[in-house]
């Protein structure tokens, strides 16, 4: 018995407080940082979309006022390609979220992901 | 096991503190590094990115994560080498007073502990060289002793072989195997081998009859 006691404290606490340490570092990431991360990326991913989003909708209006026809056609996705081949957009960028570009049924660019249009 | 709780924990303050600079100057180079990865990065792409507008934002947090992800692995694999070099100036002595234990606990009294340059634990090794060194004369004065026991044995083996043991004979070698048995007595008395505190005692003197 006391052989097998000696055993199995040959290595000392030192492993112990070796993956304490890590589990604590885990759960902190888990529990702290990972969430925190999320929603710092998800804020810039937001502030992002709605900078690319009001580009996309002066190009639109823009392309309205120097054309005959509406590129607007409510509930359909933005024709971005139109709009950059006319020159009315500098350059295509997606929705970091990979939302898509829609007219709602007013006629403003939204965000499939990120939902709200602009308030005009 | 021993399990009283320690009371002083710098024991070894020059090894504990050499311990504490190696992994608080490791924490500041990396918590530095990880820092100016990050300023580095974020600052030198918003600056050197032209027309910068909120749109590209998305664009620089994951550059910069992607850059961050890239040095934290440099950063690990960097400590981890290091690691391993800082705790082989531990590990290495440690190994070699296991296997010099074990060759001593065999029987083998020559062995003694060389530690390389740099290796931590040198006092360590001061003392273990020393209790081999001490080990090996108490053995060597028990061989002593045990020669001069055979050589009077032999003597008291010639005498009874040839006839000759009268009372001056037997005497004389009484007095000669109680001398070695003296010496032999203060060779062991050295060892301390059970708490009773009841071991030999060297200023005894052993009685006539016990020889």
């Amino acid at each position: 018995m006391p052989e097998q006691l000696n055993s199995s404290h040959k290595r000392g606490n030192f492993a112990l407080y070796a993956i304490v340490f890590l589990l604590v570092g885990v759960i902190m990431s888990l529990v702290i940082f990972f969430p925190q991360f999320l929603n710092m990326q998800s804020g810039i991913y937001g502030i992002s979309c709605r900078e690319i989003r009001q580009k996309i909708q002066v190009a639109v209006e823009e392309h309205d006022a120097n054309n005959s026809t509406s590129i607007v056609a409510p509930e359909k996705r933005v024709d971005l390609d139109t709009l950059k081949e006319k020159g009315f957009l500098h350059e295509i960028k997606l929705c970091p979220e990979k939302g898509e570009y829609k007219f709602d049924n007013r006629g403003r660019v939204i965000c499939t992901f990120h939902k709200t249009g602009d308030k005009k | 096991m021993n399990k009283h709780r320690r009371r002083t924990y710098l024991i070894k303050t020059g090894l504990q503190l050499r311990y504490m600079g190696i992994i608080i100057s490791t924490m500041l180079l990396v918590a530095f590094g990880v820092g100016w990865v990050i300023y580095h990065t974020s600052w030198s792409r918003i600056a050197n990115t032209p027309d910068l507008t909120l749109d590209k934002l998305s664009d620089i947090f994951d550059t910069v994560n992607g850059i961050l992800m890239h040095w934290i692995v440099v950063f690990i694999l960097a400590i981890a080498i290091l690691s391993i070099f800082v705790s082989h100036k531990i590990a290495g002595p440690v190994y070699r007073l296991e296997e010099t234990s074990k060759l001593i606990a065999s029987g083998d009294l020559t062995q003694q502990i060389q530690l390389r340059q740099g290796d931590e634990l040198r006092d360590l090794q001061e003392a273990f060289n020393q209790m081999s060194e001490s080990l090996r004369k108490m053995v060597g004065k028990d061989r002593e002793v045990i020669d001069k026991l055979v050589a009077t044995t032999n003597r008291l083996r010639d005498k009874i072989d040839k006839k000759n043991l009268g009372s001056d004979s037997i005497e004389e070698l009484t007095r000669d195997l109680h001398v070695v048995i003296e010496e032999l007595r203060l060779v062991t008395s050295g060892f301390k081998i059970d708490d009773s505190g009841d071991d030999a005692e060297p200023d005894k003197p052993v009685a006539a009859a016990e020889v």
